[in-house]
């Protein structure tokens, strides 16, 4: 409990100086997070949720629980600033309009801080906020809760077709060791339509290299109304040494199609729990990632596909590569309720191993109590294929050449699933990048 | 899926147990209940070496150590009453008279419980050529086809007698590959284990029959805790079969074995099981609580051992027969059909431990719920970093027949080679309406179709099943799927 105990202590510094006037509903959200995470504290080893990520080793620094509150000269990310769409700025969670560029008056679609929101109709985004999938419930979703101050809420009215893809972007500008937990918000309502980008890049303050002692615990919570198509994607590349646990929460009502694509490039841990729960008839859920664990990186992919309504797809392929002394994790869970009759469920996991110090664990998991289902999982690991790489090479391409050619092309099939042009480029480049600076050890000598 | 289907499955579902009856033998019991007397009886009523009975006694320290801090596993996708272990009776042996050269020296009795399991022993002696080990209620009862296999040099005996005949080879292989810390149950069988067969087959010798014990459990209220322990050395081949069916009884038992595999250089051993224990009412009341530990070790290169199970009875199952390949180019293999229907919960799959270079190993795991029954596939496949070039592929299918049951899969790969190459797939689905409508359109019925199409589905691990064995379970599963509807 000592560990929880600095959290603890920090959030009543943070926050108790604060309870006064209007903020009543936050404290109450952060009082019931606080609770929780009492109860719970931080995982141990022993839970086989966390069996394979020992998470506590991450939490050991002495960390600081605010950042800079004059950030200056905000540096944004190439792809943002290049991009002509639409675009959110967040510094240090805390939405930035004047850095952002969005849509005009034409489009119903409202973008505003959580505690903005929460003051105008607090019942309503209090209610958002408190709803945890079932089976979601982890303590840095409840730590997040307790140290709730602001945050990001965008909302799409009905009938919204958002022309553009939105790119959200969250910089950050703190202390060294600065332990960050930025909450978003995303409500679709009917028959809307949307393509949302996150972007956690290495991008902030001009000169400062800080992302590397940075642990951030963040919340995502996406409401997809009925009727409603939402095309999401998450791009972590913090950097190394960087931390992340992630949680995103998605709810579908019924008729909607809502899909992601999670790239996990850099950072030293980056956990993530993506838990869909498609709570009506004919929803389609889509969740495509892949991971390059680079030296020393440990990754953890842990989702959850609760499919609790009859009628409903689900499809899921991620993929990774990892190098020396890194660890890979992937935990996809597939639940088909009682109720849930004609549900399809895919779901494939592959990975390679570039090093002998490489790790990889996986968990396909198909927990089925409905009959008339066709549910399947697939899971591989291996090494490049030998013949493959002597083909190349037996066309005067060099071993490293040829090795990079052929996990490029590994993970291609993934990056080919970002319907955004602009964006699947940017991403085929950070992993050109990626790729050339994983120095992987020969596999065989004699190449 | 039509109605008569429906109808036809729930019947299936519904399917009473057909061996259950008790026979009256008078039994020579332990009092109920679990301290150092209780083991200390059991290792003198065997006439056991002092350092077994310590070997027991650090196993009863620290099952009671574990049940102090209530480490009981319950990871594992099953729910059931808390299990009263002072409420179980450690010991029970059939009273019988002493010096048995014959069969009709043996209890009548028993001889008529055989009869009416479908297995007389006079037959199984004549007819197949099993030496069969007849186990009832812990103590072995008679043993034939022992001199054919002292030839060869083969020792096949309940596991008491090899600890007065063969001491050194049990104290040298006893928990060597289930230590007794090594899980609750498997501590709590080292502590009590009463009788169980004792195999060791000569280098370079091929066991010339089958090896088949039959388990029952008898007495009521009596845990049964059998050990088993079969080492082939340098070069040798055994089939070992297991197979058993328990009366009907109200209150549930508790079974909690352990098989121990030890395979040389070029050994092979091949075990298979049918495990037909009663599974309870439909109610979900009574039947056999089976909390299994068997694993093997590849010792040598070139090792091989298989593991092939039919899975039937029990209220609960919990058994993950394992193989620890330890010597380069060794083989594991993993066959299992798990058949689960009224309220029975099995949570069962296997381990294959890569640790020599060049490894293989093959998972093959079919399970089949219906009514209100659980059935899970958890698996483990580790590669260790310094397995080179392991080779694992797994597949596990499910079916389901009935909207209120669950399948589920829970494996776990963990690969620190990158030499690895692991493949695991899985699928779950129900019986295909089209392919009983292909069958219908040609005349067969629909029961026929479905015992086809489930028939078709286990056909892999079935085929692996030694020839009278595959009879056996290919009629046992029929018989699970027809029962009521005649």
């Amino acid at each position: 409990m000592v560990m929880e105990k600095r959290f603890i202590a920090a959030q009543q510094v943070l926050h108790t100086n604060g309870r006064n006037g209007s903020a009543g509903i936050i404290e109450s959200l952060r009082a019931n997070g606080l609770a929780s995470f009492i109860s719970a504290g931080f995982p141990l080893p022993r839970e086989e949720q966390w069996k394979y990520t020992p998470v506590r080793k991450w939490l050991r620094d002495d960390f600081q629980f605010t950042g800079t509150s004059d950030p200056g000269d905000v540096q944004l990310p190439e792809l943002i600033s290049s991009t002509k769409d639409y675009t959110v700025v967040c510094v240090n969670g805390v939405f930035k309009p004047e850095l952002s560029r969005l849509p005009g008056s034409e489009l119903a679609i409202t973008v505003t801080s959580l505690q903005a929101a929460l003051h105008d109709e607090p019942d309503l985004i209090s209610g958002y906020l408190r709803r945890t999938n079932p089976g979601a419930e982890n303590p840095f979703l409840s730590l997040n809760m307790a140290f709730l101050s602001d945050g990001l809420y965008i909302h799409i009215l009905a009938d919204t077709i958002l022309d553009k893809p939105l790119y959200i972007t969250d910089i950050v500008m703190g202390p060294e060791l600065f332990f960050h937990q930025p909450r978003i918000l995303i409500v679709a309502e009917n028959r809307s339509q949307a393509t949302i980008i996150e972007l956690r890049d290495r991008a902030g303050h001009r000169g400062a290299a800080h992302n590397a002692g940075i642990f951030e615990n963040t919340v995502t919570q996406i409401h997809v109304s009925a009727s409603s198509n939402i095309d999401y994607y998450h791009v972590y590349d913090r950097g190394a040494g960087a931390r992340l646990v992630r949680t995103l929460n998605v709810y579908q009502e019924r008729d909607t199609t809502f899909s992601t694509n999670e790239v996990t490039l850099s950072g030293s841990l980056v956990r993530k729990n993506l838990n869909f729960l498609p709570d009506g008839e004919g929803c389609q859920t889509q969740l495509n990632g892949f991971y390059l664990a680079g030296s020393g990186m440990h990754v953890d992919i842990h989702t959850l596909v609760d499919h609790a309504e009859p009628h409903c797809n689900s499809k899921e392929l991620f993929k990774g590569i990892i190098d020396n002394n890194a660890t890979a994790v992937f935990n996809g869970r597939v639940l088909v309720r009682q109720d849930a009759q004609q549900t399809n469920a895919y779901q494939s996991n592959r990975n390679v191993l570039l090093s002998k110090s490489a790790h990889m664990y996986s968990k396909p998991e198909l927990e089925i109590y409905a009959d008339d289902v066709k549910c399947s999982h697939g899971a591989t690991t291996g090494q490049l294929d030998d013949e493959a790489l002597f083909y190349l090479r037996s066309r005067g391409i060099s071993f490293p050449t040829a090795r990079r050619m052929l996990l490029e092309a590994f993970v291609s099939d993934v990056c080919a699933l970002i319907r955004v042009e602009e964006l699947r480029l940017n991403v085929e480049e950070r992993v050109s990048t990626a790729l050339a600076g994983m120095h992987i050890k020969l596999l065989s000598d004699g190449r | 899926m039509s109605n008569s289907d429906t109808k036809y499955l729930r019947s299936v579902e519904a399917g009473e147990y057909e061996y259950g009856f008790v026979t009256d033998i008078e039994a020579d019991n332990a009092p109920p209940g679990l301290d150092e007397s209780t083991v200390r009886f059991i290792s003198a009523k065997k006439d056991e070496p002092e350092w077994l009975l310590k070997w027991r006694l650090r196993a009863l320290r620290r099952w009671e150590t574990l049940q102090k801090e209530s480490a009981y596993p319950n990871w594992a996708h099953l729910t059931h009453p808390e299990i009263n272990f002072q409420d179980i009776i450690y010991y029970s042996a059939p009273i019988q008279r002493p010096a048995l050269d014959s069969l009709d020296e043996v209890d009548p009795q028993i001889i008529e419980t055989f009869n009416r399991l479908g297995i007389p022993l006079e037959e199984q002696k004549r007819l197949s050529g099993v030496a069969v080990d007849v186990i009832m209620d812990s103590v072995s009862v008679t043993t034939t086809f022992k001199k054919e296999l002292a030839e060869k040099g083969v020792i096949f005996c309940s596991f008491s007698e090899a600890v007065q005949e063969h001491p050194d080879l049990i104290k040298k292989y006893l928990g060597s590959v289930v230590p007794y810390t090594d899980n609750f149950y498997a501590t709590l069988n080292s502590a009590v284990f009463s009788d169980g067969s004792f195999c060791y087959i000569p280098p370079g010798v091929r066991c010339p029959m089958e090896l088949s014990t039959y388990f029952r459990i008898n007495e009521a209220g009596t845990g049964q805790f059998e050990r088993t322990l079969i080492i082939a050395d340098e070069g040798s081949y055994v089939s070992y079969l297991e197979g058993c069916t328990a009366p009907q009884r109200d209150e549930n038992q508790l079974h909690a074995a352990v098989v121990e595999i030890i395979a040389m250089k070029g050994a092979e051993v091949k075990y298979s099981t049918i495990q037909n224990w009663y599974p309870g009412t439909p109610e979900g009341k009574g039947g056999v609580f089976n909390f299994v530990t068997k694993r093997g070790i590849c010792q040598g290169d070139h090792a091989k051992i298989s593991w092939t199970q039919l899975e039937t009875g029990s209220a609960i199952t919990w058994k993950y027969p394992s193989v620890i390949l330890k010597g380069n180019h060794s083989v594991g293999e993993f066959y299992s059909v798990a058949f689960t229907k009224g309220r029975q919960q099995a949570d069962t799959g296997t381990k294959m431990i890569h640790l020599g270079n060049n490894t293989r190993s093959t998972i093959i795991s079919k399970g089949i719920s219906g009514g209100f029954s659980q059935n899970v596939y958890r698996g483990l496949v580790k590669i260790a970093p310094g397995a080179e070039n392991a080779r694992n592929f797994s597949q596990c299918d499910s079916m389901l027949l009935g909207d209120r049951c669950g399948a589920h899969t829970f494996p776990y790969l963990e690969i620190n080679n990158p030499t690895a190459q692991v493949e695991h797939e899985a699928t779950t689905s129900k019986v295909g309406e089209d392919q009983i409508f292909y069958c219908r359109q040609r005349g067969i019925s629909e029961i026929d179709a479905i015992k086809l199409i489930v028939n078709g589905f286990c056909r892999d691990i079935l085929s692996q099943l030694p020839m009278e064995f595959a009879v056996e379970a290919q009629k046992l599963l029929a018989i699970e799927l027809e029962s009521s509807v005649g």
